[in-house]
């Protein structure tokens, strides 16, 4: 017979299921992405965790969400939870670098460095373009050097892998590359170990905290999504003029342009909205106004048609 | 402002053996830009922009005022582009215009008093669309313009034979007679307008200067009554106005003999003249018309300025449904350039990122997106 104390939990834990299952329905993969940067910048990665997990059932093959149930498992110390879903992915998808790329990021992440090299090595074999790998993979195999100072570890292939390993991430993703991970790769030709483990990991820390940052961006798509009252188009409007200046002043990264070309699709959907608006304006001043009629019956199955374009954008 | 020059800019073209000329400059007593429209030298229409709260004056900074220039130099421009657009556009219509199109773009030209050419345009309009009524109507104003009252008269009725429920088509045969000085049968058809329509505010105008003018020429006993009648007209037509105005409700409690009410009438007309929505509903037209044949001319900018004019308008109280329907599809035509700029970024992304699925996603949906809107922009046209 459960307690009153537990039954309660039950029916929370019942209702909290509930309503992602509900966010999940309602709102497209990005957006959920979104929604667990959210909680995990609410400070409530966990909620994020639950989130991803059920998502990955809709979505099964998408990188990012794996990423993200990593790096919020470690957050709110729901990793067992993380590693059982990574492994049945793994079997689900045995040829999918991003699972393995993930369950290695987890283990690493977990201190577990011996198997975190071996599922990232996998990773990088499957795909030699995700340079963010090499410096897991080259952090992994740092941490698992013998500490014998006798033995002149430079010598040895692991260390010669790594030095090359940096080397080609700094090509591959030159958004890590940081003046701690510049100071780590130094020390790395110093051949001191330790402090170059120190400084590469706080380059690759600084890299995943921007990137699970919930940002001025998603806050966007978050309240025009979520909570519409609060959207505020001149806000849009300036965000998306920062990003055209700045896009045109620098060599930005690759995720900025996607970022204002996500920006523009939200402006698209207001001026349709406007559009809409005008015209029931239009309608209120005559409602016989023929033509308003028509192009407002027009502008609907066209919304309606759009919708589901929309939800596809990746953002 | 006696030191203050600014500059006055002016340039000319020729069409069709006409000569039209555009002259902008500031007008210091009005404190705005005026924009003149000249056709073989004689004055046809004119606006007038205000562009600063306060006056210009020689203590006003040397960076305002340069601004100020800019402006001018901008609305200047602005207005000769249109003008030689109106002209590329009736060329192009001649060679694959509806009738609908040709009554539209000589609505543009009667909103800038180009009367020739509106009844041109409106002539091919019939050709084509033999029994539609507005240009039939409209074609009866531009003769009333040009003082041809017997033909306006003819087309006002054609107008009213197929269409006999608009007060609108009343009232302006209601003018024509007026303007004929056949008052009874002038006031008739304003009658039948307000039958149609009884908060036709320019009607009750018209049919209280009717009696006005019948109590002007009879002036023995009956006098009295018409200028009461006419009296009561001007407080409805008053009544249904969107400005209220003190000075105006004192005159109107005040008022007794002709004079008084002539110049009540003279007031009334004057601020219906500055509600008056010729202009901007002629923009509108213009802007519809290269909408549906010049779509890949228009520039953003341009439809960004027109955007910004439209709402201005409304937010100074002209609300009218029209407007709002040309302010809905010029959002719809402004969405075409978000897209593409969008499409760029995504393609952008696409060349730099390894994650090229999403971009590639967002490419392909925008591109559907675009497909949609053109098609929705078609359908639109065919209200042209």
């Amino acid at each position: 017979m459960p307690t009153v104390e537990q039954t309660k939990i039950d029916k929370e834990l019942k209702q909290e299921k509930e309503d992602l299952q509900l966010l999940l329905e309602k709102y497209q993969l990005s957006m959920i992405s979104a929604l667990a940067l959210h909680f995990n910048s609410a400070g409530t990665p966990g909620k994020g965790v639950d989130l991803l997990i059920s998502a990955l059932e809709k979505w099964p093959e998408e990188p990012e969400l794996y990423e993200e149930l990593v790096f919020f498992a470690i957050k709110s110390g729901k990793t067992a939870e993380a590693e059982k879903n990574l492994l049945e992915a793994q079997v689900l998808l045995p040829e999918a670098p991003f699972v393995y790329s993930s369950l290695g990021k987890l283990y690493f992440l977990k201190k577990e460095f011996i198997s975190a090299r071996e599922l990232l090595g996998k990773s990088i074999q499957l795909n030699p373009g995700d340079g963010v790998n090499l410096l897991f993979s080259a952090l992994s195999s740092l941490a698992i050097q013998p500490e014998d100072k006798g033995i002149n570890l430079s010598e040895l292939p692991e260390i010669q892998q790594i030095e090359k390993d940096l080397q080609k991430l700094k090509e591959l993703n030159p958004e890590v590359v940081t003046d701690d991970f510049l100071k780590g790769k130094e020390l790395l030709a110093q051949n001191n170990y330790t402090e170059a483990f120190k400084y590469l990991g706080k380059s690759l820390n600084s890299y995943l905290n921007k990137k699970m940052e919930f940002t001025r961006f998603h806050q966007l798509f978050f309240s025009f999504y979520m909570e519409p009252e609060k959207f505020d188009l001149e806000d849009l409007k300036k965000y998306i003029r920062e990003l055209e200046k700045k896009l045109s002043l620098s060599m930005p990264s690759e995720k900025e342009f996607n970022r204002l070309g996500c920006c523009y699709i939200l402006f698209f959907i207001n001026l349709v909205k406007s559009s809409e608006e005008q015209l029931e304006k239009a309608l209120v001043l005559d409602p016989e106004f023929e033509g308003a009629k028509k192009a407002l019956g027009f502008l609907q199955k066209m919304r309606n048609d759009m919708l589901p374009l929309i939800d596809s954008l990746r953002f | 402002m006696d030191d203050l020059r600014l500059p006055k800019h002016k340039e000319k073209i020729g069409y069709r053996g006409n000569s039209y000329a555009v002259e902008t400059e500031y007008d210091s007593l009005l404190n705005r830009v005026s924009v003149r429209l000249f056709k073989n030298r004689r004055l046809v229409s004119s606006r007038s922009i205000r562009i600063r709260d306060g006056q210009i004056e020689k203590s006003t900074e040397r960076e305002e005022i340069e601004k100020i220039k800019e402006k001018i130099a901008y609305y200047h421009r602005e207005e000769y582009a249109l003008l030689i657009s109106f002209f590329e556009l009736s060329q192009k219509l001649k060679l694959n215009g509806d009738g609908p199109a040709h009554h539209s773009l000589g609505l543009v030209f009667l909103g800038r008093e180009l009367l020739e050419e509106a009844k041109e345009e409106f002539l091919l309009a019939l050709v084509k669309t033999p029994t539609y009524s507005p240009v039939y109507n409209h074609l009866g104003i531009v003769y009333l313009k040009l003082g041809m009252i017997e033909e306006s008269i003819k087309n006002f009725q054609t107008a009213l034979k197929i269409d006999p429920d608009f007060a609108d088509y009343h009232h302006n045969l209601g003018t024509a007679f007026l303007e004929k000085k056949s008052y009874l049968e002038a006031e008739k058809e304003f009658q039948e307008a307000l039958k149609l329509n009884p908060r036709y505010q320019e009607v009750y105008l018209n049919l209280g200067f009717s009696c006005l003018e019948r109590g002007g020429i009879e002036g023995d006993t009956s006098t009295e009554t018409i200028l009461k009648e006419a009296l009561d007209n001007f407080k409805k037509a008053y009544q249904f106005g969107f400005k209220k105005d003190l000075r105006m409700e004192e005159l109107l409690q005040k008022a007794f003999t002709w004079e008084d009410l002539s110049r009540i009438y003279m007031l009334l007309k004057s601020l219906l003249t500055e509600e008056s929505s010729l202009e901007i509903k002629s923009l509108c037209d213009y802007f519809r018309l290269r909408f549906k044949y010049d779509p890949k001319v228009v520039e953003k900018k341009e439809v960004e300025d027109y955007l910004l004019q439209l709402s201005q308008e409304i937010v100074e109280g002209k609300n009218y449904p029209d407007l709002r329907h040309s302010l809905a599809l010029a959002y719809i035509f402004y969405s075409r350039y978000i897209l593409k700029l969008a499409e760029k970024q995504f393609q952008n992304f696409i060349q730099l990122s390894s994650e090229k699925k999403s971009g590639e996603t967002n490419l392909e949906m925008s591109r559907e997106l675009e497909k949609k809107i053109e098609l929705y922009l078609e359908e639109s046209h065919q209200e042209v």
